[in-house]
């Protein structure tokens, strides 16, 4: 079936792609907040010291941002578009552009079995962005 | 890996799909035809703010982002790693039964392929 609204389509793809590198950016601030804190072994018992030692940090306050910023854009995006369009499309740099960085960047090797998983998720991707982004378009 | 994280990276990932199911069914809760420019948005963020199911979305989704924390202390990321898919399939069966969206077989497809792939890059 053929997207009813392609130029509506381009506007929310691009939106949620911008989306989806913020959310990247906190999660990697995160990550290196988590490791600045230098704490081993968190359980469910020094998770408030962990926490309090992560956010000592300017780091993660940066990731904070971005998560609040992400979440503001997100509430737009989803006025645009259905759950099931967005958020498939939206969680895939992890999967696609990490790894493709990786080898362009840190020239990691990548073994085939893991290009053709990437190759299947660009397909998905592929396919459901071309499927009309809202269900119930006017 | 035990079944205790086991267990708390479904948790994780139910987390935060709920909470994706929250934020859509607010936004669904408002009426988005009339948002042109950035003053309609601010507003129209305004009255989704309002919205309860939003709350309890940010409080799920933010426990599920202090459970990750525990999660990662136990086990490597790269084994936590294909339970991302769970979301995935969380998502759409959620958007097709709570929030009647329209799942074309487009659609379908290209999220079982996300999965498909997301267990090829995992596994490999």
């Amino acid at each position: 079936m053929p997207p009813r609204n392609r130029s509506l389509s381009l506007k929310v793809l691009s939106l949620i792609l911008f989306w989806d590198l913020l959310t990247s950016v906190a999660e990697l601030s995160f990550k290196a907040g988590a490791s600045a804190a230098g704490m081993s072994d968190v359980t469910t018992a020094n998770l408030l010291e962990f926490l309090i030692r992560v956010l000592s940090h300017v780091i993660p306050w940066i990731g904070i941002a971005c998560y609040i910023a992400s979440f503001l854009l997100w509430i737009a995006i989803l006025s645009r578009a259905d759950l099931s369009f967005a958020y498939p499309i939206g969680n895939v740099i992890d999967y696609v552009l990490v790894p493709v960085l990786s080898v362009i960047i840190l020239h990691e090797t990548i073994p085939l079995l893991r290009w053709v998983g990437i190759g299947c998720i660009v397909i998905g991707v592929y396919l459901i962005s071309t499927s009309a982004a809202q269900s119930h378009d006017t | 890996m035990t079944l205790k994280i086991l267990g708390l990276i479904i948790f994780v990932e139910l987390c935060e799909a709920a909470s994706h199911v929250l934020f859509k069914q607010s936004v669904n809760a408002v009426d988005t035809s009339s948002l042109h420019n950035l003053t309609d948005y601010v507003r129209f963020l305004g009255t989704v703010l309002k919205q309860p199911a939003v709350w309890a979305g940010l409080l799920l989704f933010t426990g599920g982002i202090l459970t990750w924390f525990v999660v990662l202390a136990h086990v490597e990321l790269s084994r936590a790693f294909p339970f991302g898919s769970l979301q995935y399939l969380a998502i759409i069966l959620a958007s097709a039964v709570f929030l009647r969206e329209r799942i074309d077989r487009r659609r379908l497809v290209g999220t079982l392929c996300i999965v498909l792939g997301i267990l090829f890059v995992a596994l490999n």
